[in-house]
């Protein structure tokens, strides 16, 4: 009886991959995990595909080393060593060549600096971190993209003008390489308050950025891109409620769009606006049946230029307030096949008897045309879970029963709240979470699950 | 119908005249009653009535109107007198639970007069458990008026309380000082001396920023511990001029969390500087103690909780609508007094150092500008 306690002991610590397991659906799941590796909890993490079959991780320990991992070898890599200053919301794209790597960083040392750096992922040379700005005090929340030799950072800032702390959002570009950056420009100017960045970097290298606006009239959804040509002026979308964390940019095809969460006089709503002219003009519109809904998760993917899908997580906050209904999250799914022109109703994608007295949370999402799987956290089981089910048709129809990514009940195993951590490679899913190591949830290590889908 | 009813309805015709009383006050903005939890309250007389007048503690209840304690829910009340006298001190479990609400420590008469309530010689909240509700002690000098009709001449600080909110099982406790503030009787407006507003009169009412007044542009810090190791309730009970209206539910308070008040930006700071920003609005009637996350929006709460990190906001009581359990839309006081309780039930591990035992942490939120 010994022998396979040691054994299994030794294949915790090492992290080796269990053999495929099915838990209740004829999907085979594999798990990695790191216990290795504590994780600082309050940082974003990623999984990181490069090549075709390669994938690494990048997260912060608890150690404040950014950390980037390879998940078969196990090789590490420590971007910050010799660094002064705490580091925080470490961002990522992927270089010309697919093996280089480009992350960028908030350091607070003397002062709050964004820094940036280029990581060889073929002979791990890590070059020395360049500071992208000083100037504009700013803060943890980095959104960074790149194609060839162009690099676009967004993030907030708070540097005072003439009235005090502003807060706003700036951008600074490269076009070689991230070897220089241009001065940060101030994206959002005039502006009472702007904190929430977004981008998109199209196969160009022009950069959209989608942010809420407050000024003296109100709140407004502004839209703002630049070429090779620079910046061009700002574009309202229309007047908005208090936006509240969520706007999720997307392209597809020519087509620019964006969600997002805010309340009208506390009234929660969920809301879209598209453009077909390159965001001269936008069309809105309002998910009705968001309404009341208190959104704590939100993902927005394309399968294609056709299939466009929303998944959140929410709140029913029209219950009553002794509703034990109003504290549990629920799971709402909508989809278009019209490029995002339109959209569904709610369709119901999470199978539980109790599900409306259950959380379901923090949904992640991948689609590949008509494919669209959704994995998320789900209490039925007490503990932190994983769940997963999946469409193959385009998110009308999913499979009658949720399928579990790991041995239900067992462990608290949990999502990223902003980070979409669920992507495909080859016909292979794979989605990062962290596995708490005891109920106490006081530390974690990284937990990469993998499955197919099932023919 | 119970007795206490019956006794609260057979004293309840001197509702309106209670509060043209002429006296020093006191408030205690959050009384708790549950089964294991006792508010333990002191009350102090320092007024010399003198002469063939006597001196008798007044006190109003106005607590939640059902056993839901519904945010915005209104209050309902109940009062009755008691004797004290010079330098006398009277100390009870308004909760009923410790020697069934009478006075503790063998103090059962104030010259020889023995303490007779409306439910015999308890001074206890008269109603079932659980119950949130605020207490105003009046100290009034008199000679055959009726309770609460007594045309007293009563001086500035003059009362003085305490409470102490003690769980009876786990053995934590808090507490703090009831509000009497510095509002002495204008001779034409004799009902001064019942109003808790921070703008009633000239000069500084709350000489310790007891109310946070946020139409004279007052707001109050709040820090948020990790709701991982902490869980942090508000303590809110509205005031105005009129506190029959708070109790009753004719006025309510809107309390609202800002990054930014100047800049209307609602929200909170994360452990990282960061604003996370929400529009979420607290309602509040009679009197409240709700988790602070029932201020916050569900997402924010959800990535605040995830970081397992502190943060904090800015407190402020917006002019928004407040509309009551009954579905009535009612005006916004823009004053309140304010607490936070800090709390565990079992014991917390603090960054790996264990803390055994349950214990509490108050703090009375000051308003300041």
């Amino acid at each position: 009886m010994q022998m396979p306690k040691l054994l299994m002991l030794f294949l915790f610590f090492w992290g080796i991959a269990i053999s495929p397991v099915c838990y209740g659906y004829s999907v085979k799941v594999e798990e990695k995990t790191f216990p290795e590796d504590s994780l600082e909890l309050k940082e974003p993490r990623y999984i990181m595909p490069f090549e075709s079959k390669n994938l690494w991780l990048l997260f912060m320990n608890s150690k404040e080393e950014i950390v980037i991992r390879e998940v078969n070898s196990k090789a590490k890599l420590v971007l910050n060593v010799g660094e002064k200053g705490r580091p925080s919301e470490p961002v990522w794209c992927m270089g010309s060549d697919n093996s280089e790597l480009k992350i960028s960083w908030r350091a607070k040392a003397d002062g709050k600096i964004l820094l940036f750096n280029t990581i060889d992922l073929k002979t791990n040379k890590i070059d020395t971190p360049i500071t992208v700005d000083k100037t504009t005090e700013p803060l943890p929340r980095i959104k960074l993209g790149c194609v060839k030799n162009i690099v676009n950072l967004v993030w907030y800032g708070e540097k005072s003008d003439n009235k005090g702390r502003k807060y706003s959002i700036y951008a600074s570009r490269s076009f070689d390489g991230g070897k220089t950056f241009s001065e940060p420009f101030e994206v959002t100017p005039q502006t009472r308050a702007s904190i929430y960045p977004t981008l998109i970097t199209d196969e160009k290298g022009n950069a959209y950025v989608f942010t809420e606006v407050v000024n003296e009239n109100g709140r407004e959804m502004v839209f703002r891109k630049t070429t090779e040509k620079g910046w061009e002026e700002p574009v309202s979308i229309g007047k908005v409620g208090t936006v509240s964390l969520y706007i999720r940019p997307l392209k597809v095809g020519n087509r620019l769009m964006v969600f997002w969460f805010n309340s009208y006089e506390g009234v929660p709503v969920t809301e879209m606006a598209y453009s077909d002219d390159g965001g001269k003009t936008w069309q809105r519109q309002v998910f009705e049946t968001t309404r009341y809904f208190d959104l704590t998760g939100m993902q927005a993917v394309a399968g294609d230029d056709q299939n466009v899908y929303l998944v959140l997580s929410a709140v029913d906050k029209s219950k009553p307030e002794d509703d034990p209904r109003k504290l549990k999250d629920q799971l709402l799914f909508y989809y278009s096949n019209d490029g995002g022109k339109s959209f569904s109703g709610p369709i119901n994608i999470r199978h539980d008897a109790f599900g409306s007295y259950t959380r379901a949370h923090l949904p992640n999402i991948v689609a590949r045309g008509k494919t669209v799987v959704v994995v998320w956290n789900d209490y039925r089981n007490i503990r932190a879970n994983l769940y997963m089910n999946y469409s193959t048709d385009g998110g009308v129809t999913w499979q009658d029963k949720d399928i579990p990514l790991e041995e239900p009940g067992k462990f608290n195993t949990v999502l990223h709240w902003d980070v979409n951590n669920l992507i495909e490679q080859q016909g292979t899913y794979y989605v990062l979470a962290h596995r708490f190591k005891t109920d106490a949830m006081n530390e974690a290590y990284p937990v990469l699950i993998s499955f197919k889908l099932s023919k | 119908m119970k007795k206490w009813m019956v006794l609260m309805l057979a004293v309840g015709f001197v509702l309106t005249a209670s509060f043209s009383a002429q006296a020093d006050s006191v408030l205690l903005p959050w009384i708790v009653k549950n089964r294991t939890v006792s508010t333990i309250v002191t009350l102090v007389n320092a007024a010399d009535p003198g002469g063939n007048e006597r001196v008798r503690f007044h006190l109003i209840y106005w607590y939640k109107a059902s056993t839901q304690n519904l945010p915005n829910e209104r209050c309902e009340e109940v009062d009755f007198c008691v004797p004290t006298s010079f330098n006398d001190i009277l100390v009870f479990d308004a909760a009923g639970n410790i020697n069934h609400g009478a006075p503790l420590f063998g103090d059962t008469s104030v010259n020889g007069t023995k303490y007779t309530t409306v439910q015999g010689d308890a001074l206890s909240l008269p109603a079932d458990a659980p119950r949130r509700a605020f207490l105003i002690a009046t100290n009034e000098i008199y000679t055959t008026q009726n309770c609460g009709t007594a045309p007293v001449l009563g001086n500035e600080n003059t009362i003085y309380a305490e409470a102490m909110v003690v769980d009876i099982a786990t053995g934590a406790a808090w507490g703090y000082d009831g509000y009497n503030p510095n509002n002495p009787r204008i001779a034409n407006t004799p009902e001064s001396g019942i109003n808790f507003s921070d703008n009633a009169t000239a000069g500084n009412l709350d000489a310790l920023g007891q109310i946070v007044a946020s139409n004279n542009g007052e707001y109050a810090f709040l820090t948020i511990m990790p709701p991982s190791v902490l869980t942090t309730r508000m303590f809110v009970t509205p005031v105005a001029a009129n506190m029959t209206q708070v109790g009753a539910g004719q006025v309510g308070v809107a309390a609202q969390l800002y990054c930014d008040i100047g800049r209307n930006l609602g929200g909170m700071y994360d452990y990282d500087e960061r604003c996370i920003s929400f529009d979420t609005v607290k309602q509040v009637i009679c009197t409240d103690g709700s988790d602070v996350s029932t201020y916050v929006s569900s997402g924010a709460w959800t990535i605040f909780a995830n970081t397992r990190a502190e943060g904090w906001a800015y407190l402020f009581l917006p002019n928004r609508n407040v509309t009551t359990s009954t579905n009535i839309q009612v005006p916004t006081t823009r004053q309140a007094a304010i607490g936070k309780l800090e709390f565990t039930v079992s014991g917390a591990s603090i960054d790996g150092t264990s803390i055994g035992g349950a214990f509490n942490n108050f703090i009375w939120l000051r308003g300041r500008i």
